[in-house]
């Protein structure tokens, strides 16, 4: 009993010990990491808050906005929740509660729900803001419609836009499918069949330890992007679209000749295939991308200097950022620069792009970019030898997006979607129990949504 | 015996010393039980920040239920769910405990220890279970150490995944349950056994009964109050179980149990649903109360009063 | 003289059995935690290599890239473990300070509805707190009362099995007759009570704070739906991020996480195993 007490107490004393220590070290590393720390002073009486779920646009506030605005970048408060995966229960609550001192005055918003919250009482138009049609001329068709409500007024804004695209690894493009050659590689993800074939013959050409993709779900945003009906219709009767079909089939192939790790997107897993070598680690040839993924996720070594852009097999999006005034802002002129200087100004956009290489929602300001070759090589993303350029690359794509499939719910029904498929590819469910089940789960979720 | 002329003149000071209990049950409880009923009975729910609300009358548990055209039995099928993994960990867990119960608190073949054994099993119980769950699935995950360790001396196949397999995430589930609660319920076993009136053994001793014959007509028997009180209180805690599923394989939004729905419980689904459809979420509350509420019945209709009663008094004397 | 020989070889063979088994089951309720700790010492490439029980030299490196992770986060795991010590002690204060009363207050009166009250809370006793959640939440969204702690902690005071076992205790400890002597001296009812009642409950007041604190402690259900704000979040709360984007790109940063969050619960236990174990004999706590 002596024994284990004594045993008992060490430990407690070592961990006390590494609880109190520890931060002590951490304290100096986040001085010499200054864009982690938290700026700004809830308590102070002009404080702007803004709200995210990730650093994305503290990483704009911070560095170009702060060089333009010092003094409104002082009073700015940013809330970083950490993951998308509850942000929206979280914002919804304090959207509710405009006397909480977090309360936001701006906040980012994702496609996949930017409709929900354009279409609801918490935002302000951004007519009110003293924003015209003539400071968004230069924006993206396809991001106007997507910040607007059913009326046709605009009340979130975009800085990026999102075209697709597929990147592939070069070391393992050379190695597992012979060739670099850009040409050559988009005719091997021409259309869906020929994917399937690619994959194929990557897992022959490695036995197996490197596949084409981590999952199958990397087809999933160029097929749901591309629908031409969206979740439901105007009477809210549950639509699925031939792409819908189309995903579970190409899926279920791909689960059943083992075409991919069958890893979920954002899992520990999906990132650990980006950093295999193919040989004593799995890993993947290639990722379902665009612009901001290039630069927030394919940030492994493996990477750098190695990614190719390849067109996807049809005209895609992923995601994208709204900011949106809340209907109790606070400080609204404040909140019309920082909109502005996000998504208006040719200029501040430019710098929007030296930071990141971000394909940015501003036609003239893309023309400067890829006039002066800035971010040409996607900050040092792209591989040399293929000459690609990281930014013209995307202007086709870009012109083509037509996001009108959008709806305010699509996050959870991607999310609905993804169960149906998983029990579908492991043969748990056939095609019509499990596009039933889907329509079911949906009308679960939203009882307004009618499956017939 | 005497104490009744004692209390006569103080009795409103009994009033004042349990008044906190009941202002609190009857505001933190009860109201909300009626309030749930209530809701129960509204189409309630939100649209893009927007809460529309109006009488539905039995409407919401004619679509929990599956019997209105276009509804699926949600309730039903998550409720299948957790009664299969709470029967898949306690059928293990008490054949386990009484085995183990049986042998720490023999008095004939005497072990060493017991103490220390007492204090490990009963250790993973304590732990926060949302940790627990989290670090299961670190170790079982596709690429978890585990789950590759497994893969690589052959127990499974190169290419099996616990996370995509409905047996491997139930059972998963049901092993962490079991592992959480087996040294709680070996414990209480032994208290019962230790209950027990040694005189009987000393009896059936004489008699000429065996090790076995003993457990199986002395043992057991006595038992059956505290088996049936471990029983009910795994049950009624089995059916709330929120924080294992909903951390172990959920999707990363929508708290729904991977794989293919198979692992969501129903306070997950309550969880799911409590801020967007309240008039759902308080229907399936209202299901689960019910059956609840059954179960407590058969407790106490098969325990009857005498029993509860002795388990009482055993407990009392335990306390001494 | 031969059958006692042999009697005492089988029972040596049985004996050696019930070891191993006894044996077997310590390690598989202890091997996670080993795991847990070996992991949290090796670096994110090691951990997905397999199992090893060797530990490695990344403990601080791991939690140094914890601690980087959650820089600018709202909520850090020191934050949470505050938030939930905030909520667990006062919580736990309330559910033994008020049940002892309650169970005092059935034991030592006599009022007209003292055997309804008492079969009142034995009936409820088996009623979990998560079917009346809706109607509690809206309740607390109508009092204004959603993202504090009021509704972690006021709730507390009323805990059935507290009373339940409190007023076991006091069948058999408290005797009337002190009581009635300590009223002759002149103490009034309440002092009576907080003077001599509590500490005569010391043991089973003591018994039932552990399993209190550790019940409200692990609680994550009625937190998360009650609490938004982030920097307000408890500890089980916490370790749900580590589940998240934010994390969960980095095995040993996951490990380290749940290694503070387990191994000092499981100090505390060693500590105070003596306690716990024979508490659970009581029925202290429920599955």
């Amino acid at each position: 009993m002596k024994m284990k007490k004594f045993v008992a107490l060490m430990m407690a004393a070592a961990t006390a010990t590494s609880l109190f220590a520890f931060p002590v070290f951490a304290a100096d590393e986040a001085e010499t990491e200054p864009e982690n720390v938290i700026t700004g002073d809830a308590e102070s009486d002009d404080a702007f808050v803004v709200w995210g779920w990730n650093d994305d646009i503290k990483k704009i506030l911070d560095g170009p906005f702060a060089e333009a605005h010092p003094d409104e970048y002082s009073r700015i408060v940013f809330v970083n929740t950490g993951g998308s995966d509850y942000y929206q229960t979280k914002l919804d609550a304090v959207l509710d509660d405009p006397s909480n001192p977090l309360y936001p005055d701006l906040m980012g918003l994702e496609v996949d729900y930017v409709q929900k919250y354009v279409g609801s009482d918490w935002v302000m138009n951004v007519a009110d803001l003293g924003i015209t049609a003539d400071d968004c001329a230069n924006m993206y068709q396809y991001n106007i419609d997507l910040g607007s409500d059913a009326d046709g007024n605009m009340r979130a804004m975009f800085w990026q836009a999102t075209p697709g695209s597929i990147q592939v690894r070069a070391d393992l493009a050379e190695k597992y499918l012979g060739t670099t050659d850009p040409t050559e590689l988009a005719a091997k993800f021409a259309d869906y069949d020929t994917i399937l074939q690619t994959a194929r013959d990557v897992n022959a050409a490695s036995g197996g330890t490197c596949k084409l993709f981590s999952g199958y779900d990397e087809l999933k945003r160029i097929l749901m992007n591309s629908r031409t009906v969206g979740f439901y219709d105007d009477s809210d009767v549950i639509t699925l679209d031939e792409n819908v079909t189309k995903y579970f089939e190409l899926a279920k192939t791909m689960y059943d000749e083992e075409l991919t790790y069958n890893t979920a997107q954002w899992s520990a897993d999906w990132y650990a295939n980006m950093d295999g070598d193919g040989e004593t680690s799995n890993a993947a040839l290639a990722y379902f991308g665009c612009p901001w993924f290039t630069y927030w996720s394919l940030t492994g070594e493996a990477w750098k200097g190695q990614t190719i852009l390849v067109p996807t097999p049809a005209q895609t999006f992923w995601g994208g950022t709204g900011l949106a005034a809340t209907a109790n802002c606070a400080d609204t002129e404040l909140a019309a620069t920082i909109m502005k200087f996000f998504t208006c100004e040719t200029d501040s956009m430019v710098a929007i792009n030296a930071l990141n290489a971000d394909f940015v929602n501003n036609k003239e300001a893309v023309a400067k970019i890829i006039e002066s070759g800035a971010s040409a090589d996607g900050n040092g993303m792209l591989y040399p030898d293929a000459g690609q350029n990281f930014i013209e690359f995307y202007l086709p794509q870009a012109d083509g997006i037509d996001a009108s499939t959008v709806t305010a719910e699509d996050q959870t029904i991607l999310s609905l979607l993804d169960t149906q498929v998983q029990a579908f590819t492991t043969g748990e469910k056939e095609l019509d129990v499990a596009l039933a089940d889907l329509k079911a789960a949906i009308h679960d979720t939203y009882s307004y949504l009618s499956v017939e | 015996m005497k104490k009744k002329k004692k209390g006569v003149s103080y009795g409103k000071y009994g009033y004042m010393f349990i008044a906190p209990f009941f202002i609190a049950y009857l505001l933190f409880q009860l109201w909300p039980l009626i309030n749930t009923f209530y809701y129960s009975t509204l189409e309630y729910y939100k649209r893009n920040g927007r809460e529309f609300s109006s009488f539905a009358g039995i409407q919401n548990f004619l679509n929990v239920f599956g019997l209105a055209p276009g509804e699926k039995a949600y309730v039903l099928q998550y409720l299948g769910n957790t009664v299969t993994m709470w029967v898949m960990n306690f059928i293990p867990q008490i054949l386990v405990s009484l085995l183990l119960a049986a042998w720490l608190s023999n008095q004939k073949i005497k072990l060493k220890g017991t103490g220390a054994v007492k204090v490990i099993i009963y250790l993973p119980s304590i732990i926060t279970a949302a940790s627990v769950s989290v670090l299961f699935h670190a170790l079982f995950s596709q690429y978890g150490p585990i789950t590759k360790t497994l893969q690589n001396i052959g127990i499974i196949s190169p290419t099996y995944d616990f996370m995509a397999s409905t047996m491997g995430t139930r059972g998963l589930i049901s092993l962490i349950l079991f592992w959480m609660w087996y040294g709680n319920t070996t414990l209480l076993l032994i208290s019962g056994i230790m209950g027990i009136d040694p005189g009987l053994y000393e009896a059936a001793d004489i008699d000429g009964a065996g090790g076995w014959q003993q457990f199986r007509y002395l043992t057991l028997p006595l038992l059956k109050p505290i088996m049936l009180y471990v029983l009910v209180t795994s049950a009624i805690g089995g059916l709330q179980m929120y924080d294992i599923p909903a951390l172990f394989n959920p999707t990363s939004t929508g708290l729904v149990g991977q794989p293919n729905d198979t692992s969501t419980s129903v306070t997950m689904y309550i969880m799911r649903l409590y801020n967007s459809d309240v008039g759902k979420a308080a229907t399936v509350s209202v299901v689960l109360f019910a059956v609840t509420l059954v179960i407590s019945l058969i407790l106490f209709s098969t325990m009857g009063d005498k029993e509860e009663k002795r388990l009482a008094k055993a407990e009392r004397r335990r306390a001494k | 003289m031969n059958k006692s020989k042999s009697y005492s070889a089988s029972l040596k063979r049985q004996k050696l059995f019930r070891y191993i088994v006894c044996a077997f089951f310590c390690i598989i309720s202890l091997l996670p935690f080993i795991l847990l700790v070996m992991n949290a010492t090796r670096s994110s490439a090691a951990i997905q290599a397999g199992v090893s029980l060797i530990p490695s030299t990344h403990l601080i490196e791991n939690w140094k890239n914890l601690l980087l992770k959650q820089n600018g986060m709202q909520l850090t795991l020191q934050r949470a473990a505050l938030n939930s010590l905030l909520i667990t002690v006062p919580g736990t204060f309330c559910s033994v300070y008020f049940s002892t009363m309650t169970a005092y207050g059935i034991q030592v009166y006599n009022f007209k509805f003292k055997k309804f009250a008492w079969s009142f809370i034995m009936a409820v006793m088996m009623v979990p707190n998560q079917i009346t959640i809706i109607g509690f939440y809206r309740f607390m969204l109508n009092l204004g009362l959603v993202d504090t702690y009021v509704p972690l902690i006021v709730p507390a005071i009323a805990a059935p099995t507290v009373v339940f076992f409190m007023k076991q205790y006091m069948e058999s400890t408290l005797s009337l007759e002190m009581i009635e002597a300590a009223r002759i001296d002149g103490s009034s009812e309440f002092r009576t009570f907080n003077r001599i009642a509590v500490p005569i409950m010391k043991p089973a007041v003591a018994t039932q704070a552990i399993f209190q604190f550790i019940a409200q402690w692990n609680n994550l259900f009625t937190p998360t739906m009650m609490l938004t704000t982030d920097s307000k979040k408890t500890l089980p709360m916490f370790v749900q991020l580590l589940n998240s984007d934010q994390f969960r790109t980095d095995y040993g940063v996951v490990y380290v996480g749940l290694f503070v969050t387990i191994i000092p619960l499981v100090i505390a236990y060693l500590i105070l195993s003596k306690y716990i174990v024979a508490g659970v004999a009581l029925g202290g706590v429920k599955g």
